[in-house]
């Protein structure tokens, strides 16, 4: 019995071991399934924040070319912006006959080389581009060819509502949406520039520029008729501010269409101002003037011996609107006086007038948004003969948009601002700048420029009651090895109002013809300085000059009133 | 007691399950419309900048100038033309009311219809001296209206 009791004693604990085995067992089982469920749960909560975002799937469209920012002038003018486009293409593994299909869309689209096509079908991969910038009228008739090889893909499309207007600055984009040239390259180098620029009227990113379009269309419109009036190859201006050195407006014709990109390429439509390199003539006695002013070699009353000619090694230095007398400083502007002007130079001497045009930045390029201006062209031994002609502008070629600049400090108390194609504000131009001459020698510039335009070569350039300024100049053309006294480039460089300046305006004409409107003349005066004064007559009004006229003529008109 | 709590929490269960294919359904068709109004936004977005690049075509300087000639009798503003507020007194200003009335009406003659609209009380008072002749152009009114009133 003691042997079944024992054995019943030893079945008992075992059987109480397997119990506790068992209960442990379950309890492993049941945190294991706890576990299961947390890590299910836990990845369906987190699936659930994922969730499916918006434009997820078959919503998304696909395009390849990189969506720009647009472009407005400093009222917030559209100069350019981006549209969307269809591009064509076609995917020769779906295609189910290349020759109908080739010949369905060459029906739509004419332009299209069928034999090129047929070709590109045959040996291309998934994606053959068909046709780029598909009108909306031309993408529904390819849709109802109803062709299952052929698709289309949403490009952006760069577009220029104000066709060649401003095209020199704000430049064009290539097939691809990519900057090539102005405005439109920097902004691709420099994309910070659309957060400088967060309050735009549109809710689209956008790049604000230093133009003002109603003063582009006048230049460009006053230019193109000066072309046509005295019949010039060429025609091309800028306005300047002459404080902050912002470009209000840039223009040179022949110009280019940024919406059809090829014409861009041919020669003759190159930005002049910024890219061409020219003898710049008489305009440059401003500098001559101003170096010999500041350097205190002579004052407004000095005189200078315009007697005869200078002759120097095999050259004759002589004067177009010869006086043959003694003549004071101011005569020397204002009758234009090669002689004066070289005998100035003289007196400044080789190392300090080099030295002179090298503050003024004519020496070297001028780096800006649109890219560095042309190399000027200087003379390889800086001699006493080329002091002398350069002196009245001639054997020194600087780009138009040097020259503009480099006279902003003859009008606005002396301080060398650097030229921007984006905004500043007058203080910070002024606060940047550096001061490269005397208060005392641009306010002497000033009443020159203003005498000249009074009495001097500038006559026609006086827009009533704008107080203009400026030089004439009228630079003879090298053709071939030798100036041709025929082909000429004037120019007229203006500053108005001359009382407390505020812009510059310069005007180059490239070889006008005599034509009775210029009294069958060619020279500067003729038709250079009457396109300046027209430009400053319009302009005056669109950037809030206020215009006064001499004496008491500004009254209350009740008729002038009547007539709005 | 367990079997009452284990039905309540099968019946829980249950509502859940619904609850959340309910909110599920939901959040898919807001997630829909979400992606659809994503796309109508885009659309509007391009449909717009088209809009803007033809309102900018449209107002193009050279067309307006174009339009400008062809249709209105003004030319651009002459420097006589424009004086300063401080520059008006208020004689200047009564003798050109004077002045516009007695030049406007012979020329809106033909168009007798056109009534002088609300005038500033100061304008009120002058122009009840000749109120035969106040067919006065109604935007000459608004024009000299701001002048005047800072004149005084």
């Amino acid at each position: 019995m003691s042997e079944s009791a024992k054995w019943n004693a030893a079945a008992a604990r075992a059987e109480r071991a397997y119990l506790a085995r068992g209960r442990y067992r379950f309890r492993l089982a049941c945190l294991g399934f706890a576990l299961a469920f947390v890590l299910i749960g836990g990845r369906l909560v987190a699936l659930g924040f994922i969730g499916s975002g918006p434009g997820g799937g078959s919503l998304r469209d696909i395009s390849t070319t990189v969506h720009r920012p647009d472009i407005v002038d400093r009222n917030g003018r559209l100069l350019a912006t981006d549209i969307k486009g269809a591009t064509l293409y076609a995917d020769p593994q779906k295609v189910v006959d290349i020759d109908e299909l080739v010949e369905q869309v060459t029906s739509v689209l004419p332009d299209v080389n069928a034999a090129e096509l047929r070709e590109k079908l045959k040996n291309g991969r998934r994606f053959v581009r068909i046709r780029r910038e598909l009108t909306p009228r031309q993408q529904e008739e390819i849709y109802e060819l109803g062709q299952p090889g052929l698709d289309f893909i949403q490009e952006y499309r760069r577009v220029y509502p104000m066709g060649p207007t401003a095209s020199h600055v704000v430049g064009l984009v290539d097939v691809d949406n990519r900057g090539l040239a102005g405005i439109e390259k920097f902004v691709d180098d420099n994309p910070q520039l659309t957060m400088l620029h967060p309050d735009t009227p549109s809710t689209e990113e956008s790049v604000s520029i230093s133009l003002d379009l109603g003063v582009q269309h006048v230049l460009r419109e006053e230019l193109g008729r000066a072309m046509a009036t005295y019949r010039a190859k060429a025609a091309a201006g800028i306005v300047m501010d002459v404080h902050s050195g912002e470009v209000l407006a840039l223009s040179s014709l022949p110009d280019f269409d940024p919406n059809r990109r090829e014409q861009a390429l041919e020669k003759d439509r190159l930005n002049r101002i910024g890219f061409g390199v020219y003898e710049m003539g008489s305009v440059f006695k401003v500098f001559t003037v101003a170096g010999v002013l500041d350097y205190g070699l002579a004052s407004m009353q000095s005189t200078f011996d315009a007697t005869s000619p200078i002759h120097y090694a095999s050259f004759t230095i002589s004067d177009f609107h010869g006086q043959h007398r003694v003549l004071r400083l101011p005569e020397v502007f204002t009758y234009s006086s090669n002689i004066g002007a070289a005998k100035m130079a003289l007196e400044m001497g080789i190392d300090r007038h080099r030295a002179f045009l090298k503050k003024l930045g004519l020496l070297s390029r001028t780096p800006t948004e649109i890219g560095d201006t042309a190399a000027p062209i200087i003379p390889a031994h800086w001699q006493k003969l080329n002091t002398m002609t350069i002196a009245f502008g001639h054997g020194l070629s600087v780009t138009p948009l040097q020259l503009a600049t480099a006279t902003l400090p003859l009008v606005n108390g002396g301080i060398a601002v650097t030229p921007t194609f984006l905004p500043r504000s007058r203080e910070e131009g002024m606060s940047m700048g550096t001061r490269v001459l005397k208060r005392q020698t641009s306010a002497a510039m000033l009443k020159l420029m203003r005498l000249n335009v009074l009495k001097g070569t500038g006559k026609r350039a006086n827009a009533e009651g704008y107080r203009v300024g400026g030089k004439t100049g009228t630079a003879e053309k090298v053709v071939g090895r030798h100036y041709s006294t025929s082909s000429l480039l004037t120019s007229f460089l203006s500053t108005f109002p001359t009382d407390a300046p505020e812009y510059l305006v310069l005007v180059m004409l490239d070889e006008p013809q005599r034509v009775p409107e210029s009294s069958n003349q060619a020279t500067a005066g003729t038709n250079a300085a009457p396109t300046a004064g027209k430009i400053v007559e319009r302009i005056g009004p669109i950037l809030g000059v206020a215009p006064r006229l001499p004496g008491d003529q500004r009254q209350f008109d009740a008729k002038v009133l009547a007539s709005y | 007691m367990l079997r009452f709590v284990n039905v309540c929490l099968v019946l829980g269960i249950v509502a859940l399950a619904y609850v959340i294919y309910q909110v599920k359904y939901e959040a898919r068709a807001l997630d829909e419309e979400i992606a659809s109004l994503g796309k109508q936004i885009d659309e509007e977005r391009d449909a717009l900048a088209v809009l803007r690049a033809e309102w900018s075509l449209l107002n193009r300087p050279e067309r307006i100038e174009r339009l400008a000639q062809k249709y209105l009798k003004l030319s651009p503003a002459q420097p006589r033309q424009l004086v300063t507020v401080d520059s008006v007194s208020d004689r200047d200003f009564d003798r050109s009311r004077f002045e516009i009335t007695a030049v406007a009406s012979p020329a809106m003659a033909p168009a007798p219809t056109i009534k002088p609209v609300a005038k500033p009380k100061a304008a009120v008072a002058t122009a009840e001296a000749e109120p035969a002749t106040t067919t006065a152009l109604p935007w000459a009114a608004k024009i000299v209206a701001p002048v005047q009133a800072s004149a005084q």
